[in-house]
């Protein structure tokens, strides 16, 4: 039994992204500067993307992070790799 | 509704009171002063006036109330409303209370879920800046007491070379002074300084030079070759116009400690 729920924002700079149970929403903003394929679904540079809305139901996330290069990036600069989520999970 | 009710009454019962009615998409009016006479005497009752309007095909309407003045003229009485008719007549509502229902009502709903991650992503970036905030800061403290550090050096390095200048100056006065230090060391001077004498052609040599001089080259003559070397080395060191003459300051030092200069 649920008693309530919260908002957890974390930081990710790996492809490997723990399971992530009872979530209800969950958001992702890409902090790196390079292209992150969540789920296969690209998110670019400085954008984000809300992947699961509020609807009622909760569910197990699994996600699966790939990081290409970003081609508008300069090339000497180094590649960085970090998304942030914000979900928001039963407890 | 509630005022187009208390004007229907005012229609039916009071007898000074009359109507003028605008049509709202043409902004003309319909119907001007119809007065409580009027109304009783073609329609009945004012329920059935209204009625006719809606079945003439007027559904946005506004309202004016009158009152008779005289046997021919009104006056206003009251601000003009709105009535907007709906499918039966008495679904009647006023339009702008139905807007100011409207934004009340999304007022009441709250956040969307984008809202509230943008705020939780502002929250996150909030904690950030303020550790980069702190860190900015303490890197301004250190490189700021840096900086003094290095502006005291820098000034302290100024006086010094000014200070050094003078002591060339004074060295090179010294150097001038040399019977007096010459003495010191233990040489034999002549205690008094004749100063310029006139020269004889005869005696050129001797005689054009001062006591001093004259001394110190009597002196030279005992000095081996070596000697005269090292203490022409001596005075070109000390005569070097190099911003910072340490010999200078070393030997003047030395002669200060050893009580040589007067």
């Amino acid at each position: 039994m649920f008693v309530e729920s919260a908002f957890i924002t974390r930081e990710f700079r790996e492809e490997q992204i723990p399971i992530l149970e009872n979530v209800t929403s969950l958001s992702i903003l890409n902090k790196g500067n390079s292209i992150a394929v969540v789920n296969g679904l690209l998110i670019y540079p400085t954008q984000k993307q809300i992947l699961i809305v509020p609807d009622g139901t909760y569910s197990k996330v699994q996600l699966e992070v790939l990081y290409e290069p970003d081609s508008k990036q300069k090339k000497k600069v180094m590649m960085q790799n970090k998304i942030l989520l914000v979900y928001k999970k039963l407890i | 509704m509630e005022r187009l009710d208390e004007l229907m009454d005012k229609l039916n019962n009071d007898r000074f009171c009359a109507v003028t009615i605008f049509d709202r998409n043409t902004s003309k009016p319909i119907y001007r002063n119809v007065t409580h006479e009027l109304i009783q005497n073609q329609y009945g009752s004012s329920e059935e006036f209204f009625e006719k309007i809606f079945a003439d095909g007027y559904k946005k309407i506004t309202l004016q109330e009158k009152r008779r003045n005289g046997s021919n003229a009104f006056k206003i009485e009251g601000k003009t409303f709105d009535v907007t008719f709906g499918e039966a007549k008495n679904t009647e509502t006023s339009e702008p209370m139905e807007e100011a229902k409207k934004k009340k009502k999304s007022g009441l709903m709250g956040l969307g879920i984008a809202e509230i991650f943008d705020l939780k992503l502002q929250a996150h970036d909030r904690s950030e800046l303020a550790r980069k905030l702190e860190e900015s800061e303490r890197n301004n403290r250190e490189l700021k007491a840096k900086n003094d550090e290095l502006n005291e050096e820098r000034l302290q390095r100024k006086y010094t070379k000014e200070s050094n200048d003078s002591l060339n100056n004074m060295l090179l006065g010294a150097v001038k002074q040399a019977p007096l230090i010459l003495k010191a060391l233990g040489f034999n001077v002549p205690a008094e300084n004749g100063g310029l004498a006139i020269a004889s052609p005869d005696d050129l040599y001797d005689e054009s030079f001062s006591e001093a001089k004259k001394s110190f080259l009597d002196i030279v003559q005992t000095l081996d070759d070596d000697t005269i070397t090292l203490l022409s080395v001596i005075y070109q060191k000390i005569n070097e116009k190099s911003q910072e003459n340490l010999f200078s300051q070393e030997l003047f030092g030395l002669l200060q400690k050893y009580q040589m200069l007067v």
